[in-house]
């Protein structure tokens, strides 16, 4: 028999109570079959065919969830029931509500997302001065728990060979038994920054190398090494610079060993080609497109850069790795994972269509596009403050210095603008180590950026953390 | 566990980027379609009603911007609603001045002044001190119930016009389109939001349209004084003008200096479709004199001195001698766009046609009814734009006397898609809405097509005009993409927007796999049809004498093989009742054969699973190779079923093109070849270093020693293979003669199969087929010499060399003409069955005297093969996937695939070329 069943207001620790339905007076929920707050079903799409025995499953997710309980009115007096039963009314026709729930050991509370609900039923027949009321609430498919802030003021560069998390940072111990939307709060971006970042849970993201210095690879036609300001790797700040002197068509500038990785399975996945990129001079267009070179050749999309003399990050497109076949996720029945990928090179191509200035590449990025990516435009400068993902609320904003986001000053300020984003807020994976990989335009390569996390677990039931 | 699609939702504002709101946890179902040609399509989103959102409150008021820092901007509202604004809330404010109803300026209230009045709202005003009047919007508190009234839904999608569905793993998307019709289902309580999808965009104009008018029947006749009769013919395209007096003397009269006023003929549409000339080419017959004798008349004395067809007066042709134009047609072409004289008035939107004697003229005295001149097949081209929306007015731009298939589709893209379709919004940001932006366009330019004739007279689309251009270049086809779909340009973040736009060829090898998890629901495959004629003739006295022929499925090697080049023709049957011995009805049904290949039925197929995709990106502005789920299907591409038995090709399966590698050589490179347009770089080897070099238009390998070979390998390694390749010598030879070598199945330069271009001492051209198998060369098959070719100085040859299993073969014809059907020589050989590198290889042959060195060049070389041994019989057929259709509801993407032919139903069609036949196409 639960401990604690309750309407609250918040998902916290010690939340303002709405109504306790086992309050161990007058309200008390019966422990009989009555009780289910068992998973949710699941919808399947099922690909099959008189072709092939069975099917396949390819997408499954979780349907709303009915929880069923019974609780017993117990006022001395059928006047005391009938207010009961209002007050209850009142909880379960709410359009959304939250439900609390702690078994009698359990150290960890969960909460229920509830919906309207009109389904119960009311039997004042069993007993004469008590009532029951079987009730059926419809759920959100997870519960969640209290907030766990599992990332606190973390220094993130935006120099991805540099510093103690080089635009990119691991988080683990994440609580709950799927994955839950993370609440990000960023450092002020600045006007027309825009932030890209990623998450990788699989694959044995720790094991990836995702992107190399250009001056590092192996140089191709009209390519040099130079010293170019704000260039990562540190005092050298090298860079690859393409002259175009002899050929300004679209040819390969460099070939690289990207991704590699220290346990090469972990280079499989999709990626974000990004190159961070300037021009010596203004008045120049330029075209840019990977290539994987073999056998066979695989190129992404053209894309036109227009010169500027700051850096910025140009997204080549989507690179599939290893390219051009299909890879099984197990060798036959055996459940046995490839251990790794015989990679081809990924070369950068790079042509100048107008203008005489050179093209400065300082390194190429390759960010996961497996699990979850997304771009986030600060539209206008604020003054200080900082940027909010907010996963479970799908939007991002703005909010004032001098805020907290779960304190008693929460302002919000978009400073003149909004905050749009394209893509997926990151999903927290428990058990596993989640990596992000973040890379923000417009700022120096000595950039740093606070990061904090914040995410409530989710449960399909009961919390164990 | 759960695996749910990853998927996401996004209402977003054009106007104003800053706009966007995720619905994605109220859609309770969505499906989208894209199409080919058009791209993307129609969405349906059917969502519950967002009562948990925030949804704006229109809160009658006024909102004041002074833009002056000593007077604060605020809010005014009325007494009622003024209550309903709090510190703290986001309100919208609808600017007059700039028309924008809900995209305008943001305030957030920080402070109250007065029961009415709210301050520190930070807006920036369109301009200081501009008051800004109408309503103003409250944002609702998230999780309260807005408004109840049904109309608020509809603010939301005006505020919020946009609609993307992005794939959240990787912030590409999959969709994109304007909420178009949403409507309200009062029934549960939801919106079902109809979406249009980018190729709408392509509908949005309509306007006239001459893009080169070569029809007579568009010129008007002009009769001053009745001088002139005229005559037309349209069949033939011309157009007399005969004299309808008796005498006409004592010049100079009109028509003769009058050029304007009396000219007879003019053309003038350009005004009615506010364009204007870009070039002309008429052909012009002048007066009808030598002809007739022993009729008195005397040529005009200062016809050296006339014009005859001008755009405008300034531009003239003169110095005509009308004395040879009576009986052989003389070509007046005018590109009188440079400079000063730049058709850009109204004058150059006319052009006129007669005869102007400036100086006088005398003594003519034509005959009643003599032609006085005539024109044939004119062609006005319009000036066209470029996808910059740039008026071309280089006469470069006008070369020919025809426009072309990329050509027209660039104007289109500059004159209707972009710039200008919707520029309600200010300057910034740009590209507007329904833009196509130039740095996302491609257009192939393959198509060789001859237009010359092409006009919209009352009116026609992009879509229309892209539509009939498909027809010109019927491998081809357009598609309005958004712009990130692949990429974005990193420039505005993700902000980027505008569309991408294609004028893609289909692809030649697959682009989906596909298996038997995927139900294929098809009509009936070609198994056993093929193009059949039957010849019944006669043969001397007797007939009811019969042949017959067969075309079977034939493609060209390399090529996928897609049901389209199977020809599917039932039957076609030639009766030749009295013409005895004659075959040309025979062999002209047999060429009729591959026309009636064309009828296509769709079949589908239902994916519900990721499948491989691979783009190599030659045909398009694309490139991948990935896995895909259902919702990232496109169409555009080949669909390859894997393992379902597809008969059609069971026994004659063609492994699909996958790898491709092409060089134009319009680059400059010394001492190597450097990298080719597509493939890997060129390796080159033999003689000096600098006996290889790419000298701006071509691939150079200089003969400066004789009998050494220089090479130069592309590292691409194929197992089948189809090369063309232009190649010549800059000399003739002397005391022996140049060899060019075209290469597959390389495995060293001992080992492999190759054609040989042979240049000899008396100018003949020789074709081989052969392979040197450590160090020894066999010549397969030969022609010494190729007919009908001789050897000259820079004189270039198109080779074409294929590979494909046991057979190699090849061809060589003039570069200048028109590649012949058949191959020169062909034959079979198993000892290369392997894959091997491409490469050219060349030598003067020993005994050459020369003076060195000769150079042996290359042009338009391109090559395409498969990379590895052909799979299975069963490895299937391509198809062309014309549609895709995502939905939701169960995960799926439903492939509408084309290219299954049937046969077809009989057709009777009258051959008048081949006489006293009847040709009868069955089927």
């Amino acid at each position: 028999m639960p401990s604690t069943w309750k309407f609250v207001t918040e998902p916290t620790a010690s939340p303002a109570v709405l109504l306790d339905m086992n309050d161990g007076d007058e309200w008390r929920l019966q422990g009989d079959d009555s009780f289910d707050i068992s998973p949710p079903p699941l919808r399947r799409t099922v690909a099959s065919s008189s072709l092939a025995d069975g099917g396949l499953v390819t997408s499954a997710s979780y349907d709303l969830r009915e929880i069923r309980f019974t609780v017993r009115l117990l006022a001395a007096t059928e006047d005391g029931r009938n207010v009961q039963l209002k007050e209850l009314e009142a909880e379960l026709s709410k359009p959304t509500n939250l439900l609390m729930y702690q078994a009698p050991s359990s150290s960890f509370p969960v909460f229920f997302r509830t919906f309207r609900s009109d389904a119960f039923t009311f039997d004042k027949q069993t007993g004469g001065d008590f009532w029951d009321v079987a009730c059926s609430v419809l759920a959100e498919p997870f519960a969640i728990g209290v907030r766990h802030d599992i990332v606190s003021s973390l220094t993130l560069t935006n120099d991805p060979a540099s510093g103690t998390n080089p635009a990119r940072m691991d988080i683990t111990g994440v609580r709950g038994d799927s994955p839950s939307p993370a609440f990000v709060r960023y450092g002020n971006l600045g006007g027309q920054a825009t932030l890209t970042l990623a998450q990788r849970t699989i694959n044995n993201p720790t094991a990836l190398t995702h992107f190399a210095q250009a001056e590092a690879a192996t140089l191709g036609t009209d390519t040099t090494v130079a010293t170019v300001a704000d260039s990562s790797g540190g005092a050298s700040n090298n860079a690859a610079t393409v002259s175009f002197a002899t050929n300004a068509n679209l040819v390969t500038r460099l070939t690289m060993s990207l991704p590699s990785a220290s346990s090469s399975e972990a280079t499989k996945g999709r990626y974000r080609v990004l190159a961070r990129v300037r021009a010596s001079a203004t008045a120049t267009t330029f075209t840019m497109r990977w290539q994987v070179s073999g056998s066979d050749t695989v190129w992404g999309p053209t894309v036109t850069y227009t010169a500027a003399t700051s850096y910025s990050i140009v997204d080549l497109g989507v690179l599939e790795v290893p390219t051009v076949t299909t890879v099984p996720t197990a060798i036959g029945y055996s459940a046995l994972a490839a251990t790794g990928y015989t990679l081809q090179a990924l070369q950068i191509q790079a042509a100048r269509t107008s203008g005489s200035a050179s093209l400065h590449i300082d390194y190429v990025y390759l960010i996961p596009a497996d699990e979850r990516l997304v771009q986030v435009n600060q539209a206008a400068a604020i003054s200080s403050g900082f940027i909010v993902l907010d996963g479970p609320n799908t939007v991002a904003y703005g909010m004032a210095s001098g805020t907290t986001a779960f304190g008693a000053t929460r302002t919000i300020d978009n400073g003149g603008g909004l905050v749009p984003f394209i893509g997926g807020i990151p999903l927290l994976v428990p058990g596993v180590t989640n990596r992000w990989y973040a890379l923000i335009t417009g700022g120096a390569v000595t950039a740093t950026t606070t990061v904090d996390v914040s995410y409530w677990p989710r449960w399909r039931e009961v919390a164990t953390a | 566990m759960s695996l749910p699609v990853p998927l996401g939702v996004r209402i977003y504002n054009y106007g104003r980027l800053g706009l966007d709101r995720w619905i994605t946890p109220w859609v309770s179902d969505l499906s989208f379609r894209s199409v080919i040609p058009g791209g993307f399509a129609s969405a349906t989103i059917k969502m519950a009603r967002p009562r948990m959102m925030q949804t704006p409150e229109v809160i009658t008021g006024t909102a004041t911007a002074s833009g002056d820092s000593a007077t604060p901007d605020y809010l005014v509202c009325s007494d009622a609603d003024a209550a309903d604004i709090s510190v703290g809330d986001r309100v919208w404010i609808y600017d007059a001045s700039l028309n924008i109803r809900f995209g305008g300026a943001r305030f957030r209230v920080t402070g109250k002044v007065s029961a009415f009045g709210f301050t520190n709202v930070s807006f920036t005003p369109n301009a200081s001190g501009v008051t800004n009047t109408g309503d103003v919007m409250r944002a609702a508190t998230p999780g309260h119930f807005s408004y109840a009234d049904p109309v608020v839904f509809d603010e939301l999608t005006n505020l919020f016009n946009r609609v993307q569905i992005v794939d959240l793993r990787t912030g590409e998307i999959v969709w994109e389109g304007r909420v178009e019709d949403p409507q309200r289902d009062s029934g549960d309580d939801t919106w079902t939001l109809g979406c249009l999808g980018a190729m709408i965009v392509a509908s949005d104009i309509q306007r006239p349209m001459w893009y080169v008018d070569g029809d007579v029947s568009n010129w008007s006749t002009y009769e001053s004084d009745g001088l002139f009769t005229f005559t037309t013919d349209q069949e033939n395209n011309w157009i007399r003008v005969q004299m309808a007096y008796e005498e006409l003397d004592g010049g100079p009269v009109p028509p003769f200096n009058d050029y304007g006023g009396s000219s007879p003929l003019r053309w003038g549409h350009c005004e009615e479709t506010d364009t204007y000339i870009g070039r002309f080419d008429i052909t012009y017959f002048g007066f009808q004199f030598s002809s007739y004798t022993g009729v008195p008349g005397t040529m005009p004395t200062n016809r050296v001195n006339t014009s005859v067809a001008d755009g405008n007066w300034a531009n003239r042709v003169f110095g005509i001698d009308l004395t040879n134009w009576n009986t052989s047609p003389s070509t007046r072409k005018a590109n009188a766009i440079n400079g000063a004289t730049s058709f850009t008035g109204t004058a150059r939107q006319w052009i006129f046609c007669g005869l102007d004697a400036t100086g006088g003229t005398t003594g003519y005295v034509p005959w009643i009814g003599r032609q006085f001149f005539m024109i044939e097949d004119p062609r006005i081209q319009v000036l066209r734009m470029d996808v910059t929306s740039t008026m071309l007015t280089a006469a470069a731009d006008y070369p020919n006397d025809f426009v072309t298939v990329p050509q027209i589709v660039r104007d289109v893209v500059g004159r209707f898609l972009v710039g200008g379709w919707n520029s309600q919004f200010p300057a910034s940001p740009v590209p507007f809405r329904g833009q196509v932006r130039t740095t996302d366009i491609h257009v192939d330019a393959s198509s060789t097509a001859e237009i010359k004739h092409l006009t919209y007279y009352d009116g026609a689309t992009a879509a229309t005009i892209l539509g009939d251009m498909m027809n010109a270049q019927p491998d081809a086809y357009w598609a309005i993409w958004e712009s990130n779909f692949r990429a974005t340009d990193g420039v505005n973040g993700q902000l980027d927007h505008g569309f991408r736009f294609e004028w893609a060829t289909w692809p030649g090898g697959w682009g989906y796999q596909i298996g038997s998890a995927d139900g294929l629901s098809e009509q009936p495959t070609g198994d056993g049809i093929y193009n059949y004629v039957f010849h019944k003739y006669q043969i001397d006295s007797q007939w009811h004498h019969w042949r017959r022929a067969t075309q079977w499925w034939a493609t060209q090697s390399g090529e996928s093989p897609t049901l389209e080049d199977g020809s599917v023709t039932r039957m076609l049957t030639v009766i030749n009742e009295n013409v005895i011995g004659d075959t040309a009805a025979f062999n002209k049904a047999v060429a009729l054969g591959p026309l009636y290949s064309k009828r296509r039925n769709a079949g589908t197929v239902t994916v519900k699973r990721p499948i491989h995709f691979h783009d190599s990106g030659v045909t398009s502005n694309g490139g991948a190779s990935r896995t895909l789920d259902p919702w990232q299907i496109r169409p555009g591409k080949l669909a390859r079923i894997t393992d379902v038995p597809v008969a059609a090709r069971m026994n004659e399966f063609v492994h699909p093109i996958d790898a491709f590698a092409a060089d134009t050589f319009t680059r400059s490179a010394s001492s190597a070849w450097d990298d080719p347009d597509i493939g890997p770089t060129w390796v080159t080897s033999g003689g000096s270093a600098s006996d290889h070099s790419v000298t701006g238009s071509r691939g150079r390998q200089a003969q400066t020693s004789v009998n050494i070979l220089r090479e130069a390998l592309l590292p691409l390694t194929l197992v089948d293979g189809d090369l063309y390749v232009t190649v010549s010598t800059s000399a003739t030879a002397t005391g022996a003669g140049h060899v060019i070598r075209a290469i597959g199945r390389y495995a060293d330069s001992s080992n492999y199969l190759f054609a040989q271009v042979h240049f000899t001492t008396t100018q003949t051209v020789e074709l081989s087929v052969r392979k040197i198998v450590a160090g020894s060369v066999t010549t397969l098959a030969s022609q010494t010499p190729v007919s009908g070719l001789t050897h000259g100085a820079g004189t270039q040859f198109r080779v074409r060399f294929g590979w494909t299993g046991s057979i190699v073969r090849a061809k060589i014809w003039l570069a200048s003409g028109t590649e012949p059907a058949s191959w020169t020589v062909s034959t079979t050989d198993t000892t290369f069955t392997g894959p091997g590198q491409v490469a050219f290889r060349s030598r003067l042959e020993s005994g050459n005297t020369n003076t060195l060195p000769v150079n042996v060049e290359y042009d338009n070389f391109q090559v395409t093969g498969v990379t590895d041994n052909p799979g299975s019989a069963l490895d299937g057929v391509a198809y062309r996937v014309v549609a895709t259709e995502y939905r939701a509801s169960d995960n799926s993407c439903t492939l509408e695939l084309d290219q299954v032919t049937t046969w077809r139903t009989e057709t009777q069609i009258a051959d008048s070329a081949a006489k006293k036949s009847t040709l009868v196409v069955k089927g």
